[in-house]
């Protein structure tokens, strides 16, 4: 079933330059997607639209069918979404515990230590922890929200090659055995093939491909062709 | 890329930061600059009050060590009088704002038909109900009925040295005689001697608003007379109408200073006068009035000051505060401008540079706005605060002291991110 | 996790900012307190200096048969707006006789006539406080011997240095006063004291005998009261009430006259505020800045208290991008922020309390040593020279407090936080408007 689903959906900044033209996806639970393409070709502009942070020139985004505008872009994000970003976002002056507390009512020690923190790391100043960690306390924040869709901007962005791939498989594992639809926003071609599904955002429109159908095309040219 | 560059750029690009820091520097500055400007038209202001309760001192010949003389009126001093050239010497003295000195006779006085002026209740006795109780005066104004506001001038203007041959008079007796200001009257002092009869002109009419009838007043030879039957005439007149008449001078002379926080140096000056022999005279002091309300009004002006301090204070500390705050939320920058090389020396005098680029902005126009804050202000209440001026020298001294304080305050507040290294600085960024 | 706990949290974990913040406003806080304070100490101190410019008026009854009686005084006292301070004068003549009821002696030399039955009559002067008369204020009488005749005085009198050569009497004596009138009748009173002239009478040859210096005997009310209106009155002819604020004296003016039981129409109330008058607008002017400069303070209090609320929400607008992408409304993070704004201004407040006092005491004691070392220090005149009047005594002026009144406390805790939640929510409304994306792409 249908968790998310876009529909006809333009973006234009200043209602000039057209940064989607007409886009349509279908996301469902248990799936992970990665939303891959150059920069600024808009894919933090489809994240944000999907995360009810902005809303659409024209088209729709529907969750569970229904169209997020008219639901309420604020409510959808406390209670649809929840958010990962390539700078953490954390705030600064709560603990790990309490960051994740923010969206959470259960308690939040067992979902940091799934994740591999400390408990004495859940408690420092989360500006004292590495990278890696800091982004692992954001994910904590996201899965223990209620939120069923979670959105990564650039999750790994910051991170070097043995954290991305660890933080890979914890929203990997989101997704497969949490049962949650999780959308990335990468331009890593290494970081896509990983997911269930590929939307390739080029020119402002986008091509869908299945993981495996995408290993071959990236393959074939090569990810500097995309 | 040069300090001052980044210093500029800073300025520029961060620009509703900087309109922040701006704005509050303006405020911050005319606040004070304003302060200082009413603390000094309060320092006016209160010498002004001081000056309205008439503080003055009176020269008087001292009869007792004088001679005596009698004939048929009784016994009279021979002590030397007060001179014109003596009273002069003593107003010379710098803070005496004006002086009277005035000689009493019975004038009878008569239109220019020779027809006599009638007083307003006469008693049928044609030589007495002609008869006017007369002043003469170097300056009416100071005279003790006038200063009292025992009479107000009501229509016309006082007498000095400039009237020479003036008189003021009541209205009462004007409208009697169907007289007014500019008209032209004639006195004698003796119509039944030789004594010269003189063409006075009305320079001023008074009016009565004393009750004479109140016998309080009824302590010396006025008192047998009613108000309206005074007269005040010019100095040089006077003399003339009484020439036939040698022991006639002044027995003593009020002098009225400005100031009456100074009249006890004014006095101890006019003692020095060694043109006056002072065995011959004496001076009593009279500022009872602003003894009375000395005690208050200095409170009032040490409780102005000390608001003014308070503000200026206070000024002080907020400008470190915001500067400290403002420092602060850049430890992130001053981190990677370390890490990027630059000296910490430079990175600090960046910030002081951006610092003193609004200042020098935000002081100048504070200039402008405080002339305006307190006229504004006033004006909004219905008060006058026309007086309140700010001068350039509070200018100069708010930018000499905010300047100092502005660095000092940049300073002080870079003392914790220059501590650090610029990879701890750089791990604590938000 | 609530916006409550939010708030505390930030305040707690970011020391620096917090107290940055309650540094701000306690001194603001002080500012305005300590400015409030000194406002209405300066309204004491403008309100003695009207009261000590004297302001009265004077009742002359001296057409009323019976004079003022004594319970129209202290109706007259009790009108609102009185200072209490106030004298009581008579003058009338009577006859001098000694203890024996022989005629004294009077002095005729210079007087233009002796009125017929006055040949040993002269003038009586009666005061609530002889030191006060013209005669002693204005006309250089003083006392040589014995002691001045005061309010509470009865039966005594003051004599002229003549006058009781003349008649060998002294302090202590006892002489008789009698009516000028068919019917006499006559009261003994006690000499207090004696005194004399220092300055000649101007009017010799002008003055009836019984107005000549030597002739005059200053005495008591209560036995000018019996010489005036006969036994068991206690009335004067004229009164002088001070007032405490000049300004007042035409509302009190009416009062007195609408008083029962005293024929106003044939009394003479004249007032007297000369040296209010004059002062007056030097006064007002004066006021006036006082009160421009708390509204400098106060105007501009507002302007930076606002800025620096915009400049502290301006370095949080990342943190505000945040909350808004996790769903938190905008609603709530503004509460938060407001939250902690007025926690610290509630911290600030309290502590402004004890701040603004010490300050205040500190200004208290500063004027109180000010009196104590600069109390007017009479005109010091040596040699040939004297003091004049004498300042007017105790004016009974009110002692300027300098403190945090209750009053003011209250409106500097309502005004502030007034002055907080619509600074913040001022600051707050641009970051506020903005999408949360670009709050999230505006971050640094």
């Amino acid at each position: 079933m249908n968790i998310m689903e876009i529909q006809n959906v333009q973006y234009a900044y200043d209602g000039k330059k057209k940064v989607l033209k007409g886009i349509n996806a279908q996301m469902e639970l248990g799936k992970m997607y990665a939303i891959l393409g150059p920069s600024g070709c808009g894919k933090t502009t489809l994240l944000s639209l999907l995360g009810g942070l902005d809303s659409p020139s024209s088209g729709q985004i529907l969750y569970q069918g229904e169209d997020i505008a008219k639901t309420g872009l604020a409510n959808h994000r406390r209670s649809h979404v929840a958010f990962i970003f390539q700078s953490y976002n954390l705030i600064d002056y709560l603990t790990p515990m309490e960051n994740v507390a923010l969206t959470s009512k259960l308690p939040p020690l067992p979902i940091l230590k799934q994740l591999g923190l400390t408990a004495e790391e859940a408690k420092r100043n989360v500006l004292k922890l590495s990278g890696g960690q800091q982004q692992r306390v954001a994910i904590a924040r996201a899965l223990a929200s209620d939120a069923q869709v979670i959105l990564a901007d650039e999750p790994t962005g910051n991170l070097d090659e043995d954290t991305a791939v660890e933080i890979n498989t914890i929203l990997k594992g989101s997704a497969h055995k949490s049962g949650k639809c999780v959308v990335i926003v990468t331009h890593s071609n290494e970081l896509a093939k990983e997911a269930d599904v590929v939307f390739q955002l080029r020119k402002g429109e986008l091509q869908i491909f299945s993981a495996s159908n995408f290993e071959e095309t990236a393959g074939q040219k090569g990810p500097d062709m995309l | 890329m040069n300090l001052v560059i980044r210093a500029v750029l800073y300025t520029a690009r961060k620009w509703k930061k900087t309109l922040l820091l701006f704005c509050l520097l303006l405020a911050i500055t005319t606040l004070v600059l304003s302060g200082l400007a009413i603390a000094d038209v309060q320092e006016e202001q209160a010498e002004e009050v001081r000056g309205t309760t008439g503080a003055n001192f009176t020269v008087s010949r001292n009869t007792a060590t004088g001679g005596w003389s009698s004939d048929r009126g009784g016994s009279y001093s021979t002590q030397e009088y007060l001179t014109a050239d003596k009273m002069e010497s003593i107003a010379a003295i710098n803070g005496i704002e004006g002086y009277n000195a005035s000689i009493r006779t019975i004038l009878c006085l008569s239109d220019r038909r020779g027809q006599w002026l009638e007083q307003m209740e006469p008693t049928g006795h044609a030589i007495v109900d002609c008869q006017f109780y007369s002043y003469s005066c170097i300056n009416s104004k100071y005279h003790s009925l006038f200063l009292s506001g025992a009479l107000v001038m009501c229509e016309g203007r006082t007498i000095d040295s400039s009237a020479k041959n003036g008189i003021v008079i009541s209205k009462d007796i004007a409208d009697k005689h169907d007289l007014k200001v500019g008209d032209t009257i004639q006195a004698v002092n003796d119509p039944l001697s030789d004594d010269k009869t003189m063409d006075l002109e009305i320079v001023g009419l008074f009016e009565v608003v004393a009750d004479k009838t109140d016998e309080r007043n009824h302590y010396n030879e006025s008192s047998y007379y009613e108000y309206t039957n005074n007269a005040f005439v010019s100095e040089a007149a006077m003399k003339k109408l009484l020439e036939n008449y040698a022991d006639v001078g002044y027995a003593s002379a009020d002098f009225f200073v400005s100031d009456p926080e100074r009249l006890e140096s004014i006095i101890h000056e006019v003692q020095k006068i060694n043109t006056i022999n002072w065995n011959n005279f004496f001076i009593t002091a009279n500022d009872e009035v602003y003894q009375n309300i000395s005690s208050a009004l200095s409170d009032t002006g040490t409780l102005l000051t000390t608001l003014i301090v308070v503000i200026t204070a206070v000024s002080m500390v907020l400008m470190i505060l915001i500067l400290s705050m403002s420092v602060r939320s850049r430890k992130r920058e001053t981190g990677i401008l370390l890490a990027v090389g630059i000296a910490k020396p430079v990175v600090v005098l960046q910030y002081l540079l951006e610092v003193l680029l609004i200042a020098a902005a935000a002081f100048p126009l504070a200039y402008l706005s405080s002339k305006q804050a307190a006229g504004t202000l006033g004006t909004l209440f219905g008060k006058t605060a026309e007086h309140i001026i700010v001068t350039s020298e509070h200018f100069m001294l708010v930018v000499v002291v905010g300047g100092i304080l502005l660095v000092t305050a940049v300073l002080a507040s870079c003392i914790p991110a220059m501590r650090l290294k610029p990879k701890t600085i750089l791990s604590q960024m938000e | 996790m609530n916006l409550w706990k939010r708030a505390c949290l930030y305040s707690i974990r970011k020391k620096g900012k917090t107290i940055t913040l309650l540094a701000f406003l306690l001194v603001m806080a002080t500012m305005m307190l300590t400015c409030l304070s000194i406002q209405s100490a300066t309204e004491t101190a403008n309100a003695n200096i009207k009261k000590a410019l004297l302001g009265y008026f004077t009742i002359n009854a001296k057409h009323l048969e019976n004079g003022i009686p004594e319970d129209t005084v202290s109706s007259i006292l009790a009108i609102d707006g009185l200072s209490g301070r106030y004298t009581l004068r008579s003058y009338s003549h009577a006859n001098y006789y000694d203890a024996g009821g022989k005629p004294l002696e009077i002095s005729t030399e210079g007087a233009a006539q002796v009125p017929e039955g006055y040949e040993n009559a002269g003038k009586i002067v009666a005061n609530s406080n002889s030191q006060e008369d013209s005669y002693f204020t204005d006309g250089g009488f003083v006392l040589t011997s014995g002691s001045a005749v005061t309010a509470g005085s009865r039966n005594e009198v003051l004599i002229h240095e003549k006058f009781a050569q003349r008649n060998g009497l002294a302090v202590g004596d006892t002489m008789l006063l009698g009516t000028v009138s068919e019917n006499a009748h006559t009261i003994p009173v006690t000499v207090a004291g004696i005194f004399t002239n220092t300055k000649e009478q101007d009017s010799i040859g002008i003055a009836p005998s019984y107005d000549l210096y030597d002739n005059i005997v200053f005495t008591d009310l209560s036995t000018a009261s019996f010489l005036l209106y006969g036994d068991g009155a206690a009335s004067s002819q004229y009164g002088d009430f001070f007032v405490n604020d000049p300004d007042d004296l035409d509302r009190i003016m009416t009062e007195v006259q609408e008083l029962p039981g005293m024929d106003w129409e044939s009394c003479t109330i004249t007032r007297y505020d000369n040296d209010y008058q004059n002062a007056k607008e030097s006064l007002e002017g004066l006021r006036d800045i006082v009160f421009i400069a708390i509204a400098v303070v106060s105007v501009i209090c507002f302007l930076v208290l606002a800025l620096f609320l915009t400049l502290r929400l301006r370095g949080r607008v990342h943190e505000t991008g945040v909350y808004l992408a996790m769903g938190i409304s905008k609603g709530s993070v503004l509460l938060q922020y407001l939250l902690e704004v007025i926690l610290a201004a509630a911290i600030a407040l309290l502590l402004s309390y004890g701040v603004s006092s010490a300050i205040s005491n500190q200004i208290g004691s500063r004027l109180l040593s000010q009196v104590t070392t600069e109390t007017y220090e009479a005109v010091d005149l040596t040699g040939n020279s004297e003091s004049g009047g004498e300042p007017a005594g105790d004016l009974g002026l009110s002692e300027i407090i300098v403190a945090v009144s209750a009053k003011d406390y209250l409106t500097v805790w309502a005004f502030g936080m007034v002055l907080c939640t619509a600074s913040t929510a001022l600051a707050a409304y641009p970051v506020m408007k903005m999408r949360p994306k670009s709050i999230l792409s505006q971050m640094s």
